[in-house]
């Protein structure tokens, strides 16, 4: 099958808006303020500061692959730290917390899930409601206080925030964490009937449940599997952080769901791979880190974020609504004649 | 045909609240024949296919598939039994491949297996003399490659019984033949097709037996060979016209409304004129493209080109802003719910929402002119409601929701009034109010473009007819000329036919 390279240049975007942004950052930074952007210290430190981020992408990209969004991300995460700080806190084996905190972050965005099946209502409003649930939930646990817990095991810190000398600089171990689960992720996607009808549930709800599959199950499903990639990543980011409060994981839904719809995945179906969202979250995560590089104050990053989204979501509009428009265009031209000859019936 | 049916229909009823879309309909199907379904817009075929796909329960009757007589199918049974249907709107998963849709739902082994579906697709696709990558995703094929691939999923389950609704329209002239092809190497192998089409040249063409339905009533079934064009459609509209209409006192004056090859969203080359005290009919099948190029006209959709003359001007429309304020044309749609009316709010709100601008001083509504404008059209439209300022337009019938429409229209003081499917939902009593509104419109020198599917209607209503094929114009009728045949006739004549006549 022949490619245009128009069609090449479209899949291919936003690694090439990635490259350029980081050729950017690489020539300004060292102009500016004089240190170098491009080091391999700075880049695989970008990389562990946000390999979290990326993990958690994997369980929004099958959220939003399969049709739906998840708002409560964040908040879930928050909770299930600090259930895990309490865990580890009353000296629950390092294991046995691990399974329990992702086992809670499935059970937890399966909920999602299942009011999603249960009311078939877009899960915008069902799970804004669990985000305050959630938000709440986390304070209950911490004792009605804001607190941080410290001194976690050791294993929180071997799964995250483990430096692993590479001879360019140290990786840190939650990198590994993150390559193992886009890669287990992409697996399901792209290897199982699960992750088939996670596409088609996106595309065509009916064609799913007219194929014999249950469309209310398959929501389930996906959140729960969320569920567990929210999870690995919120354990990940407490071995980065070596600590857990109430508030750490707010906000990262928008960052995820930015950077998935940044990369191309669709908000409510309509395609897109893994390798997609890693490069929109990476797109958000250089961004960041140039900017900070550069000393811009932090509301400008946000403006600049902004501007960044509106602009994937405008480009994305104006070529489906093209795709449309040609559709419906009739060929030819307009008849020549003065007087246009109105067909009569034939007797 | 000696051989058993493969599918029989026996006395299957269907009824809904106040239509029966089925009367004691008994059709048997034959292994290796095609057998063409035939109807007008509301025949009941698509409720008679529902019946076979198991899509819903019908109210009396049976159904008997390979001997195994049931009181209705359910889709599980029907996939069982290998009963697949095709419907025009593509039931496909454009982000997967043309590969991956034929096999969707079936397993090879614990993992996706892509060799396996993509030899499965090459398999069917060479033995369909077509060529379709089966990578290439659905949303880059053409509707055409997108219902093959329909069929070839069909095929890759084994389908015995193979349903195509109106196959064809989506359809370039090409591609047809290529379906015409598959349909009949299906056919050779044993596979009962039922056609559904309203293109009667393709019922020729293609099949071995036609059944015509009716008004939900069965009317026979005929050998292809042994019929006609002529016969066919004689028994499709062998109605007869019981409604009755208020008469009309208009006299037709000036040309109000002149198209000159409109074109735009899909529809070409439209061109009429409509006259002042007129009741102009526009008649075509369902998808013919009549709603389009009204909103073409209205200004809802980009034109591509051609003139619109309001008297004997050249008309710029660019939005219905510029249709209803400055050229005096408003337009009643199809589908009131979702485009004629705001339903959770009132009456009133309703019947002035479009000349606001008007009763507004700095932005602020005039309560008092509201009320008068509300008063007077409420009256004049007869809304039966026991207030116009509280009663909510969805706690109205349909009638009197169409009466708010029609109302919230005439609130602009147009001239040329475009109902869409004026009747629509509409009961006996308050269909016969809706006509004399129109009438009162015609006397008062108003144009009238009434675009409509219910045949009788269409007669009884109009001083003119113009006829729509597919996308583009197929004829005019003048009073004298009405027929139902010649309508259907005109109506049905495919793209492909006039090629062939040109030709």
């Amino acid at each position: 099958m022949k490619k245009s390279f128009s069609s090449y240049l479209k899949d291919y975007m936003m690694v090439i808006v990635l490259v350029a942004l980081l050729a950017m950052f690489g020539i300004l930074c060292p102009i500016i303020v004089g240190r170098p952007f491009l080091s391999a210290g700075n880049l695989l430190n970008i990389l562990g500061q946000n390999a979290y981020m990326v993990i958690l992408g994997v369980g929004i990209t099958f959220i939003m692959l399969g049709g739906g969004m998840d708002l409560s991300t964040g908040y879930l995460i928050s909770t299930v730290g600090i259930a895990m700080a309490l865990m580890d806190g009353a000296g629950l084996p390092f294991v046995l917390t691990l399974i329990c905190g992702i086992l809670l972050a499935v059970i937890l965005s399966g909920f999602n899930g299942a009011v999603y099946s249960w009311l078939k209502v877009f899960p915008f409003i069902i799970t804004l409601a669990t985000q305050y649930m959630l938000n709440g939930a986390t304070y209950l646990l911490s004792g009605g206080l804001s607190k941080t817990y410290r001194n976690l095991s050791e294993g929180f810190t071997l799964l995250g925030g483990f430096n692993i000398p590479v001879g360019i600089g140290n990786l840190k171990s939650g990198v590994i964490v993150m390559i193992v689960m886009v890669a287990l992720g992409s697996f399901i996607l792209n290897k199982t009937y699960f992750g088939r009808n996670v596409y088609a549930l996106g595309s065509n709800p009916e064609a799913v449940a007219l194929s014999g599959v249950s469309v209310a199950k398959m929501r389930i499903a996906i959140f729960a599997l969320a569920g567990f990639f929210f999870g690995v990543a919120q354990v990940v980011n407490v071995g980065k952080i070596g600590s857990v409060n109430n508030s750490m994981g707010i906000g990262a839904e928008f960052t995820v769901m930015a950077g998935a719809m940044l990369g191309g995945i669709k908000m409510g179906g309509g395609g897109g791979k893994m390798s997609n969202m890693v490069v929109g979250v990476l797109i958000i995560a250089v961004l960041n880190s140039g900017m900070n590089f550069l000393n811009l104050n932090q509301y400008w990053q946000y403006v600049v974020l902004g501007i960044a989204l509106l602009a994937a979501v405008i480009m994305d509009t104006l070529q489906t609504r093209a795709a449309a428009n040609a559709a419906k265009k009739v060929t030819g031209s307009a008849p020549t004649e003065s007087e246009p000859k109105t067909p009569v019936a034939a007797q | 045909m000696e051989n058993k049916p493969v599918l029989s229909l026996k006395d299957i009823m269907k009824v809904y609240p106040g239509v029966v879309a089925l009367n004691k309909v008994s059709i048997d199907f034959y292994p290796g024949e095609v057998h063409a379904l035939i109807g007008e817009n509301g025949a009941g075929k698509s409720t008679f296919i529902k019946t076979i796909t198991g899509a819903h329960a019908p109210d009396g009757g049976t159904i008997t598939v390979d001997g195994e007589t049931y009181n209705a199918m359910t889709p599980g049974l029907a996939r069982q039994h290998g009963v697949e249907c095709i419907y025009q709107e593509f039931n496909l998963i454009d982000v997967l491949s043309a590969a991956e849709n034929i096999c969707y739902g079936e397993k090879y082994g614990k993992l996706v297996n892509q060799k396996k579906m993509r030899q499965i697709a090459q398999e069917i696709f060479d033995d369909f003399g077509v060529d379709i990558n089966p990578d290439t995703l659905v949303r880059d094929l053409t509707p055409g490659h997108m219902q093959i691939v329909e069929i070839a999923k069909a095929v890759s389950k084994n389908a015995r019984i193979l349903i195509l609704d109106e196959p064809t329209a989506p359809l370039s002239v090409a591609e047809v033949e290529i379906l015409f092809r598959i349909v009949r190497r299906l056919k050779e192998q044993g596979v009962a097709i039922i056609f559904i089409s309203h293109r009667l040249d393709e019922v020729f063409e293609l099949t071995d037996r036609v059944s015509i339905l009716r008004d939900g009533e069965y009317i026979t079934t005929l050998m292809t060979a042994e019929t006609n064009r002529a016969e066919l459609i004689k028994y499709m509209v062998g109605r007869e016209m019981t409604a009755t209409f208020p008469p009309r006192n208009a006299t037709i004056g000036d040309v109000a409304l002149e198209l000159k090859n409109l074109t735009g969203n899909g529809v070409k080359n439209i061109s009429f004129k409509a006259h002042r005290g007129e009741v102009l009919g526009i008649s075509g099948l369902v998808g013919a493209g009549r709603t389009e190029i009204m909103k073409v006209l209205f200004g809802a959709e980009p034109k591509q080109w051609g003139e619109v003359y309001v008297n004997g001007q050249l008309a710029e429309i660019k939005s219905p802003k510029d249709a209803m304020h400055v050229h005096g044309i408003c337009l009643i749609p199809e589908d009131r719910k979702r485009e004629g009316c705001f339903l959770s709010e009132t009456i009133s709100w309703n019947l002035v929402y479009n000349v606001l601008g008007r009763i507004s001083k700095a932005g602020v509504v005039d309560t008092k002119q509201e009320a008068e404008i509300a008063d007077y059209y409420g009256k004049a439209m007869r809304i039966k409601a026991p207030d116009l300022k509280n009663t909510k337009v969805m706690t109205l019938s349909g009638g009197n929701q169409q009466k708010v429409v029609v109302g919230k229209a005439m609130a602009t003081k147009s001239d040329i009034i475009i109902f869409d499917e004026p009747t629509r939902g509409v009961d006996v009593g308050a269909k016969y109010e809706i006509y004399e509104l129109m009438n009162a419109m015609c006397e008062e020198g108003k144009c009238v473009i009434m675009v409509t599917s219910d045949m009788e209607e269409l007669l009884g209503m109009s001083d003119r007819i113009v006829v729509f094929g597919e996308k583009c114009l197929a004829g005019e009728l003048e009073k004298d000329q009405f027929s139902q045949e010649l309508i259907l006739d005109l109506a049905s004549t495919s793209d492909r036919e006039k090629e062939n006549m040109g030709a």
